[in-house]
């Protein structure tokens, strides 16, 4: 259904994303890990054809073989209201303060689907009631400042249902909410999919959540798919040296762990997007770094050189 | 003993919603006690609106309790004199609560040492060294935080917190807006700080498994209670409450 190849985003710092490749099923679930700065949200943004104006997107973007790289603002605007919806990490940005949660549901169902402003209220609160919020009627008349995180979440994703996606894309869309909330709105995601066959892509640097949630996984760094396999795979047996050196600095609940013992860390920082290394992205940060790093990219997947020795 | 909470009780009032009824009151905090040893690291965990925050603000002295005391030293928080104040710091989720962007950072590391007998010299040298003891350079003195990462900023905003050589560190969700890797390199040097200079920590989190990975004891909260409380690995082993077992699925 969705097929990436080659795509690239180029600021005048330099490159944010290099040639990357991905492909999606229906209702498959695809997770992107990574630091921030590593180009998640860019990665994102970029499917939808809405990369900010700054960058020039090269490659190609195919979605049930409509290419979106190039493609005129009507036909995108159109595919981003019906087949594609996005969910943003702070929902209150993504809501209109001044409207109603009913209404702002209704609009897009009223704009492509015809509805009537009855019926649109009415499968509002159908809406509304699928993604778990208790008293859907009532919630139509709130505003979004009336709701807490968690349940203002809860509407951004009913908003993104309103017109039946056959693909959601998440950036962190837990990340500002506490731990429980968090657990129950990655569940309704994975849900949802299930049970519309819609395609998922989870796009966080928790790999709680993603394992949570994915059935695939790939790591993103400097703007590089450094991974990519089966989750369980990838966050089991981690092959490239960010995987691992990502998972093991995770906190792990553990009785025995000897708390006088540092935990392990990636040394360092993302560097800016002007200071990325030109070859392997990771080196300069990587503990098993080989002379030539630095100069060569490395390909395949993992996407490092010590796999090809 | 260097902290002791007796007893603490805290309420909100929320706007009036009718003329006649009794503005509604949200029980923030309702009736907890902690003791807190030199060098020891207490940690907080509980969910959303558990009352971690409030709790937070008692002991630093910025709210009084509205039932109950705070002891720190053996002495009353509430009455405490400017200078003791100083021996209990903060550091909160968002290094910019404590850090002017408009001001350099020599500046803001310093600024906490502006009341003390220190000379300007002293002064300096004192923000250097803290700022190398968090692995910056004192060159970076003179630079700006909008000029450093997320993970740098809370590193600053550590070293000003440290500047006056404070008894107690008061660390609310300290390390939640930042990257997992560089969540790391934050715990470890919290836990550094511990061991070389003796600094004691409430360490407050919503996430177990890292309050698990640094403090020595966790007290459980919610809603405005302490649920459960004990050495590190005992509750990491054996969670008795309820709560505290709902804790450890979504970890
Ligand atoms: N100034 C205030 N006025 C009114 N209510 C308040 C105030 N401060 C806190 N509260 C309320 O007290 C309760 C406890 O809040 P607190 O900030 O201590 O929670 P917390 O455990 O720190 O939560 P979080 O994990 O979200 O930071 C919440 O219901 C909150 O809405
Ligand atoms: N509008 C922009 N102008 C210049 N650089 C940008 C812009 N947006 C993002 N970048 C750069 O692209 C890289 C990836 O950013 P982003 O996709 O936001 O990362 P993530 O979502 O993984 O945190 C970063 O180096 C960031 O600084
Ligand atoms: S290519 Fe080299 S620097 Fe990059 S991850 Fe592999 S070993 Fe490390
Ligand atoms: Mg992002
Ligand atoms: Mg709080």
């Amino acid at each position: 259904m969705l097929e990436v190849s080659g795509l690239s985003v180029a600021f005048k710092a330099g490159l944010a994303l290099r040639g990357a490749a991905l492909t999606l099923a229906k209702g498959e679930r695809l997770g992107i890990a990574g630091e921030s700065g590593s180009g998640k949200t860019l990665l994102g943004l970029s499917l939808l054809g809405m990369a900010p104006e700054a960058a020039h997107v090269t490659g190609s973007v195919q979605f049930d073989g409509q290419e979106l790289v190039g493609a005129p603002e009507t036909a995108l605007r159109s595919l981003r209201g019906q087949r594609i919806a996005m969910v943003f990490q702070e929902p209150l940005s993504a809501l209109n303060p001044l409207r109603r949660v009913g209404d702002l549901i209704a609009e897009p169902l009223r704009l492509h689907r015809g509805l009537s402003r009855a019926a649109a209220l009415d499968r509002a609160a159908a809406l509304l009631a699928e993604v778990g919020l208790p008293d859907p009627t009532a919630r139509l008349r709130q505003y979004p400042h009336e709701m807490s995180g968690g349940q203002r979440q809860r509407v951004t994703i009913a908003l993104a249902l309103a017109c039946d996606p056959d693909l959601l894309i998440a950036d962190e869309p837990t990340t500002a909410l506490d731990v429980q909330v968090a657990a129950h709105i990655l569940d309704l995601l994975r849900d949802l999919s299930t049970r519309r066959r819609m395609a998922l892509i989870l796009i966080s640097h928790d790999l709680r959540a993603i394992a949570r949630v994915t059935d695939r996984l790939a790591i993103l760094y400097g703007g590089d798919i450094v991974e990519q396999g089966p989750t369980a795979d990838v966050l089991a047996a981690p092959r490239h040296p960010y995987t691992q050196g990502l998972i093991a600095a995770r906190p792990v609940l553990s009785a025995s762990r000897d708390r006088r013992q540092p935990l392990p860390t990636i040394p360092g920082n993302v560097p800016a997007l002007a200071d990325l290394p030109p070859g392997c992205r990771f080196s300069g940060r990587c503990p098993v770094e080989l002379p030539h790093c630095h100069s060569t990219r490395p390909t395949g997947n993992p996407a490092c050189h010590r796999e090809a020795t | 003993m260097l902290l002791s909470i007796e007893n603490v009780h805290r309420r909100y009032a929320l706007p009036r919603t009718h003329l006649f009824r009794a503005p509604p009151v949200i029980p923030a905090v309702q009736g907890i006690s902690l003791t807190l040893d030199r060098g020891e690291i207490l940690g907080i965990v509980g969910e959303s609106g558990s009352g971690k925050s409030t709790l937070a603000r008692m002991v630093m002295g910025f709210e009084r309790p509205d039932r109950g005391r705070v002891w720190l030293n053996g002495q009353d928080s509430a009455t405490l004199p400017r200078a003791a104040r100083r021996q209990t710091q903060m550091v909160f989720q968002d290094p910019y609560d404590s850090l002017d962007p408009r001001r350099s950072i020599g500046w803001s590391v310093a600024e906490p040492l502006l009341a003390t007998s220190m000379t300007t010299t002293e002064r300096h040298a004192r923000a250097a060294d803290r700022l190398a003891r968090v692995g910056l350079s004192p060159a970076d003195m003179a630079r700006y935080p909008h000029e450093f990462s997320g993970g740098q900023r809370q590193r600053i905003a550590i070293a000003r917190a440290i500047a006056p050589d404070p008894a107690l560190l008061v660390a609310d969700e300290p390390v939640a807006a930042l990257d997992v890797s560089v969540q790391a390199q934050v715990l470890n040097l919290l836990m550094d700080l511990n061991r070389t200079m003796g600094l004691a920590m409430l360490f407050i989190s919503h996430d177990l498994a890292v309050v698990a990975s640094i403090a020595d004891r966790i007290a459980v909260m919610q809603h405005g209670r302490i649920v459960e409380t004990g050495p590190t690995a005992q509750i990491v082993a054996a969670p008795e409450h309820p709560y505290t077992q709902a804790l450890f699925a979504a970890a």
